[in-house]
């Protein structure tokens, strides 16, 4: 009689195993997916930017906080210890886009700010129409 | 006859007007040589030589001497009697009417009548040519000469027939003596007889006494009427001798007078009738010692002046004319006008009566007449030093005449002209390196050599460029003045060419158009730059390279640079409104300052034209206040 072969033995062990990972992996996905929903709902308390109006007269909006979601398009400036000021592009669903400089303050500095990456930040309005970020998640 | 004699006669006589003769033969030298017969010449002996410059060629103008030597001649000017007759025979008609005609047959037959050779007697001769004197006499060209001909010949008739008388009453008085002394022969021979006989008586004594007295008083009565008679003889003896020497003396003087008018036909009638009249075989010229006739016979002919030689020399001064007149006509046949002229004005110096020179035809007479004018118009134009119009006549006199020799008067004209010229040229070198006084010399040089030199135009026209350049140049400097305040270079620019000389000499207004002109050339370059960008697509860069232009103060109203920027503006409207929204923003033109706004319009021009420095230096500026670099 030929003998039985070990992958057939080695088969009946693993299967169990494999449907076990799939599961942790959907369930990663879906815990990203839910984080994601729900940091963006973080900031969506905040009203999102008018980027139009803020383009045209930011001082109106001075004292105003606001929700950014945009692509960084370039780091205009970086200190050590004073912060860095990037520049962010936004395009909003409603079809308006824009690009404005938020000042990334010295105390959000451990956050890495890469250029081309999608980030959502909370900003402040302040003075002269500067807006100056509270909070910023990436995407 | 002799040559020489001629030629002394023709001194004797007013000197025709000469044409001009550029041979340079002068008439002491070569007075045979003037001449294409050889032996007769109009001269005039010269009293001086003028020194000339350069040679014989150039002119001279003696107006005390009214003469003008030019090439070692002289000539007479104008002004002498016998030219201006010339020139009037030049310029009249030929005497050709029927009167004329009439006129020089009656000549023929008087003279035909009263010649030796004819086979008539005497008084024949004499009565017939008598008969047309009063004829010729009608004609007015004669001016009554043979009217004064036949009174002279009356005259000498009247001396003759009064001589005559005399001559009977001479043989009348002679006849008388005889008859005189026979009786007085006749009564001493009676008286002899008487006191020979002896007497008786007392009173015979007496008687014989008395008859002796009575016939001694006869006879010395006798002798006194002889006497008387032999006085009045000879008394009447010398007065017909004078009456007819008389008589000849003037009829001679007419002759003589006859033979200097050049009226030659009428000496030789003359001296035909003279030999009719007297007929005694005494020719001797009875004229003053040391008169011009006298000369021309005794020094000239080297002879007695009788009648026969008067005669002969007025028949070889017609025959001279003759061939003169021949002469001209043969030169005028081969268009030498220059000799033909010289012929034809030899001929009326000697026979302006005579027929061969009165019946010129009109046309050769005009065609010397002009050549004469011309030729006087040269020697003018060359005393005056206007060579220009003597380049213009020496050319007209050789068209005209084939033997005018205008080498000596070329040759002058050129060196003359070339001095001027070299003056001018000199007084130009002068002008151009401002050395007025040079300038001064050189043009009174120029002027006194060539007055009419048209190169002196040139000079008055740089004068007066001069003039009106420095009136310009005020004009010039106040135009650019204006543009300057009014910020306009580039007027100033276009116009540089005339500002530039203009404002040389101050020293702020130069340096002002040569930076004008340096910033304008940036312009230009900028908008050739521009240009090329815009070739290639690269209308963005265009825009802001000129903008960048615009922006300077000094350039800010160039019209070619805001022209160029408008051209693009259709291309690159995005990009400029983008920053000027930016810029707005970002100055508060509207407000206060708003940074954030400026922010994203220069972001948003960056995005359209990611090389815009307008852009990146918006983006710089304002990044400074948000984040300055180091801590202030």
């Amino acid at each position: 009689m030929a003998r039985r072969s070990r992958s057939k033995k080695k088969n009946s062990n693993q299967a169990p195993m494999l449907i076990i990972g799939i599961a942790v992996v959907v369930a990663l996905v879906a815990a990203g997916f839910f984080m994601s929903k729900s940091s963006s709902k973080e900031f969506s308390t905040l009203q999102e930017i008018p980027i139009v109006d803020y383009r045209d007269n930011a001082n109106s909006l001075s004292g105003n906080q606001y929700r950014l979601e945009g692509k960084v398009i370039s780091k205009q400036r970086w200190t050590a210890d004073r912060g860095q000021v990037v520049a962010v592009q936004v395009d909003q669903s409603n079809g308006d886009s824009g690009a404005l400089s938020v000042v990334i303050p010295p105390e959000l500095g451990e956050i890495n700010i890469e250029r081309g990456l999608q980030y959502s930040m909370h900003i402040e309005i302040v003075s002269t129409g500067i807006a100056r970020a509270v909070a910023v998640k990436a995407k | 006859m002799k040559s020489s004699a001629l030629i002394l006669l023709a001194t004797c006589l007013p000197l025709a007007a000469q044409v001009y003769n550029p041979t340079g033969a002068t008439p002491q030298q070569q007075p045979a040589n003037n001449s294409s017969s050889g032996d007769t010449t109009i001269v005039r002996q010269p009293k001086e030589k003028a020194a000339s410059p350069i040679g014989n060629e150039i002119p001279f103008l003696d107006p005390n001497q009214e003469s003008i030597t030019f090439g070692g001649m002289t000539f007479p000017l104008l002004e002498s009697r016998l030219g201006s007759q010339y020139q009037s025979y030049l310029a009249a008609e030929p005497n050709l009417s029927d009167e004329a005609t009439g006129y020089r047959q009656a000549i023929e037959d008087i003279l035909a009548a009263t010649s030796p050779q004819r086979s008539a007697p005497m008084s024949q001769k004499l009565r017939e040519g008598f008969r047309l004197l009063p004829l010729a006499a009608s004609y007015p060209g004669d001016a009554k000469i043979c009217d004064s001909l036949g009174n002279a010949i009356y005259t000498a008739m009247l001396s003759k027939m009064n001589s005559r008388q005399l001559k009977d009453m001479m043989e009348d008085m002679e006849k008388e003596k005889s008859r005189l002394i026979r009786n007085a022969d006749i009564t001493a021979e009676g008286n002899k007889l008487q006191q020979a006989q002896p007497t008786s008586s007392k009173k015979g004594g007496k008687q014989n006494n008395s008859k002796s007295v009575i016939t001694s008083r006869e006879l010395r009565n006798y002798d006194k009427r002889i006497l008387e008679l032999e006085a009045m003889q000879k008394a009447n003896r010398v007065k017909g001798e004078a009456a007819i020497i008389s008589a000849k003396v003037q009829y001679q003087g007419l002759l003589t007078q006859l033979f200097l008018q050049r009226r030659f036909e009428h000496v030789v009638m003359g001296c035909r009738f003279y030999n009719l009249i007297f007929g005694d075989g005494d020719n001797k010229l009875r004229i003053k010692k040391g008169s011009d006739v006298d000369k021309f016979f005794s020094e000239g002919m080297g002879t007695v002046a009788t009648v026969a030689g008067l005669d002969s020399a007025a028949n070889e001064a017609i025959r001279k004319s003759d061939s003169l007149v021949e002469a001209f006509n043969n030169h005028i046949s081969h268009k030498e006008l220059h000799n033909g002229s010289r012929r034809l004005m030899e001929a009326f110096a000697i026979g302006e009566f005579m027929a061969s020179v009165q019946t010129v035809p009109a046309e050769q007479r005009r065609i010397i007449l002009e050549y004469v004018q011309d030729s006087f118009s040269l020697v003018k134009a060359m005393d005056v030093h206007d060579y220009s119009q003597a380049q213009i006549i020496v050319q007209s006199l050789k068209e005209q005449s084939s033997d005018f020799d205008s080498t000596a008067v070329d040759g002058a004209i050129a060196a003359y002209t070339r001095v001027a010229n070299s003056h001018v040229r000199a007084a130009k070198m002068a002008l151009l390196q401002q050395d007025m006084a040079k300038f001064e010399t050189e043009l009174k040089n120029a002027t006194e050599v060539w007055p009419t030199n048209p190169k002196l135009n040139e000079l008055d026209e740089l004068l007066d460029r001069g003039a009106s350049q420095l009136d310009t140049a005020g004009t010039l400097v106040n135009d650019f003045d204006r543009l300057l305040a009014d910020k306009n270079y580039r007027e100033i620019f276009n116009r540089r060419y005339e500002f530039v000389p203009a404002v040389k000499d101050d020293i702020q207004r130069r340096d002002a158009i040569e930076q004008i002109i340096t910033n304008i050339m940036v312009i230009e370059q900028g908008l050739k730059r521009a240009e090329s960008y815009s070739q290639k697509g690269l209308d963005y860069e265009a825009w802001e390279s000129l903008r960048q232009l615009r922006d300077k103060p000094e350039f800010s109203k160039d019209a070619e640079l805001g022209r160029a920027i408008e051209q693009l503006a259709s291309n690159t409207a995005e990009l400029a409104r983008a920053l000027t929204r930016a810029q707005e923003l970002e100055e508060g033109r509207f407000g206060k300052p708003q940074v954030g706004s400026a922010m994203s319009w220069y972001l948003e021009a960056q995005r359209i034209y990611p090389g815009s420095q307008y852009a990146k230096d918006g983006i710089n500026r304002l990044l400074d206040i948000m984040l300055p670099e180091s801590s202030k």
